[in-house]
């Protein structure tokens, strides 16, 4: 019979020949002593040949390290080089601010089809985009919760149309859209009440006006009644008050800004220290 | 410009003289009229041929990269002083673009004399003296003008040009007999071209005898280079290609007996570009026939692929997936409900029906708006239910 093709084979043969493509596992070309399967009692591993163990699992003979060398070989020539300028995340981000992201999916089946491969996410940093502090605080309300207040990014996800490029189109509509909206004043936005605002502002707040409310009537009491608000805001004990009460407001209560606010408090009531 | 210069030659005068950048002066306009006038007289060739023998020269002097004066350039230099002298001594003073034109042609058929001779004279030694260089051609065109030449030059001509010959320390004979052969070249084109005929040294080169390699050669270069010219303004032919085959379709030929060159090239991109249904049969067929079944992996992977049971790589989900909408008409569908009241209940619904149809990705537009009209036809319908309500 004829002798399997293993034995005439050189020990530095060209592998990526025998195994070019994903084939499946041939006992008679594969030179090696493989043993697989469950072993007999008081045996070992049946041997290769005929062994349906080995033919069912997939193999990656085809994709040695010099095949995989010979792929790259090829396919390099159909491949442009990574532009060398971009050899940072910080240059791609300064000259390519917005990301788009799209996912392809492969499948095991006769449709090429994936209703999920349509989705197109849009990915950008406001501090890339040209904003002053009304447009951005205006953007960041109509976007909502598409925005990420710590990584200061905005994302746009748009899957609304049944093929990928008009939802590209479609995301990138939408930011224009935002983008100019938000430079735009409208007349009812002068209607901002106090539970709108997305962070405190001392001026014109209840605290300051019981500050000064406060500090009026106690030099009232010590007639001495020459000062007025202005003397008062400008005075150091007030700004002292207003930035701790700022920082309670805005950044929550920590120690550091609980200390700072009794401070503050006691140097504005002129409170001494207790001994 | 020589090259251009000798394609054109043989179209009308007129249009070869507009070509010409040599010394042009004011005798150009003059020289444009007697052209176009065709003066054929006897005196009048012989003037032509003397000026054209001088321009010619002088021409010569002024080309430098031309394959037929290539071929020719031991000799140009000596033709090249031999000129001068002949101007000297006949005093030209009119060069007009008539003899320049003349000059061309004749140097074309320079050429075409050449090959011509060698196909008459039939003699291995002609060829090999035609291959030495300057010396063959000379004998060589010393036999073609006592043989081939039945029309007796002006002997005024002939006297000049041995005059020359003789002022030259070059071989007398050789020039004598060069000059001579171009001069009679010269009436011989003019005479063609009187009746009308188109540059001969197509035809030449599409008569030429392949037997002998250095005609061969040289007929190919040229008709390369004059295809070249010719398909400028069309399609560029690969000369590579002609090369490659010395005795293909491609060589020489076009006589452009029917069209201009322009239309030729459309004539021919028409044929390419719309092959028959038996074409694509035979086409089929005989992939049939050839294709072996597949060697490795990767021919059985490519196979897999034009079959269509491999997808194609890099994978696109959206592959033959055709929506020629654009966003906007997904989304954007308030321009479909403006037949509906403007307020009220049905308004209001119909908005909602729009939201929900801008976020579906399913369904194509025109089922959107096919969606939206049969709400339209079904209120209609209910119109008079409502009123009466």
């Amino acid at each position: 019979h004829v002798p399997p093709r293993t034995e005439k084979m050189a020990v530095d043969q060209d592998w990526s020949s025998v195994y070019p493509t994903a084939a499946a596992f041939k006992p008679a070309s594969v030179p090696l002593p493989i043993r697989m399967g469950y072993p007999v009692k008081r045996g070992v591993p049946p041997p290769k040949e005929g062994n349906l163990e080995l033919i069912k699992i997939p193999n990656f003979l085809h994709l040695t390290p010099p095949a995989i060398k010979k792929h790259c070989a090829a396919l390099k020539d159909f491949c442009t080089e990574w532009p060398s300028a971009l050899d940072s995340d910080e240059k791609c981000e300064k000259h390519f601010p917005i990301e788009i992201e799209t996912v392809d999916y492969i499948s095991s089946g006769t449709s090429i089809r994936n209703p999920k491969a349509r989705v197109v996410t849009l990915r950008v940093k406001l501090s890339n985009l040209n904003l002053d502090d009304h447009a951005k605080k205006k953007l960041i309300k109509l976007v909502g919760e598409r925005y990420c207040k710590d990584t200061d990014m905005l994302t746009i996800t748009t899957d609304r149309c049944p093929l990928r490029r008009q939802n590209y189109d479609y995301g990138i509509h939408l930011l224009t859209v935002l983008y100019h909206e938000s430079w735009k004043t409208e007349m009812w936005e002068s209607e901002k009440s106090e539970e709108d605002m997305e962070e405190y502002i001392w001026e014109n707040s209840r605290s300051q006006n019981n500050a000064l409310d406060t500090l009026l009537q106690i030099k009232a009491s010590e007639n001495d009644s020459n000062v007025t608000k202005e003397d008062l805001l400008a005075s150091e004990v007030v700004k002292n008050y207003r930035s701790s009460v700022i920082a309670l407001k805005n950044e929550g209560e920590t120690e550091k800004n609980m200390s700072q606010y009794k401070e503050s408090v006691k140097k504005l009531l002129n409170i001494q220290a207790l001994p | 410009m020589w090259g251009h210069v000798r394609v054109w030659g043989g179209s009308p005068c007129g249009l070869a003289v507009r070509f010409l950048a040599g010394p042009a002066s004011g005798w150009e306009a003059a020289g444009r009229a007697r052209l176009e006038e065709g003066t054929r007289s006897q005196r009048g060739v012989c003037e032509e041929q003397r000026l054209c023998v001088s321009s010619r020269k002088t021409q010569k002097l002024f080309s430098t990269s031309s394959t037929l004066s290539a071929e020719k350039d031991e000799s140009a230099p000596s033709k090249g002083s031999i000129s001068e002298a002949v101007s000297k001594s006949q005093e030209t003073t009119a060069e007009t673009p008539k003899q320049k034109l003349l000059d061309l042609i004749g140097n074309m058929k320079v050429e075409v004399s050449y090959r011509k001779k060698l196909q008459q004279l039939k003699t291995r030694k002609q060829a090999t003296e035609n291959l030495e260089g300057p010396a063959s051609e000379g004998t060589v065109l010393q036999k073609v003008t006592d043989v081939q030449r039945g029309k007796p030059l002006n002997p005024e001509l002939v006297e000049a040009a041995s005059a020359v010959a003789s002022s030259l320390p070059l071989n007398k004979k050789q020039t004598v007999s060069e000059l001579l052969a171009q001069l009679r070249r010269h009436e011989e084109t003019t005479d063609k071209q009187k009746k009308g005929e188109t540059v001969n040294l197509r035809n030449v080169i599409s008569e030429m005898a392949v037997k002998r390699q250095s005609p061969a050669q040289r007929g190919v270069r040229i008709s390369n280079r004059i295809s070249l010219e010719l398909y400028e303004d069309g399609q560029r032919i690969m000369p590579a290609q002609s090369f490659d085959s010395r005795r293909s379709l491609k060589v020489g030929k076009r006589l452009n007996i029917f069209t201009k060159a322009s239309t030729e090239t459309e004539q021919a991109l028409k044929t390419v570009s719309s092959p028959t249904i038996w074409d694509l049969e035979f086409a089929k067929e005989i992939a049939a026939v050839t294709a072996q079944p597949p060697r490795n992996g990767f021919e059985e992977m490519i196979q897999w692929t034009k079959e269509g049971i491999l997808w194609e790589f890099p994978i696109d989900n959206e592959a033959g997936m055709e929506d020629d909408a654009e966003f906007h008409e997904h989304i954007f569908l308030e321009k479909h409900i403006e037949d509906f009241p403007k307020q009220g209940p049905i308004r209001h619904f119909m908005e909602l029906v729009i939201c929900g149809l801008s976020k579906n990705p399913y369904l194509s537009v025109k089922q959107k708006i096919e969606h939206i009209e049969w709400f339209h036809k079904y209120f209609e319908e209910k119109k008079e239910f409502l009123q009466e309500i």
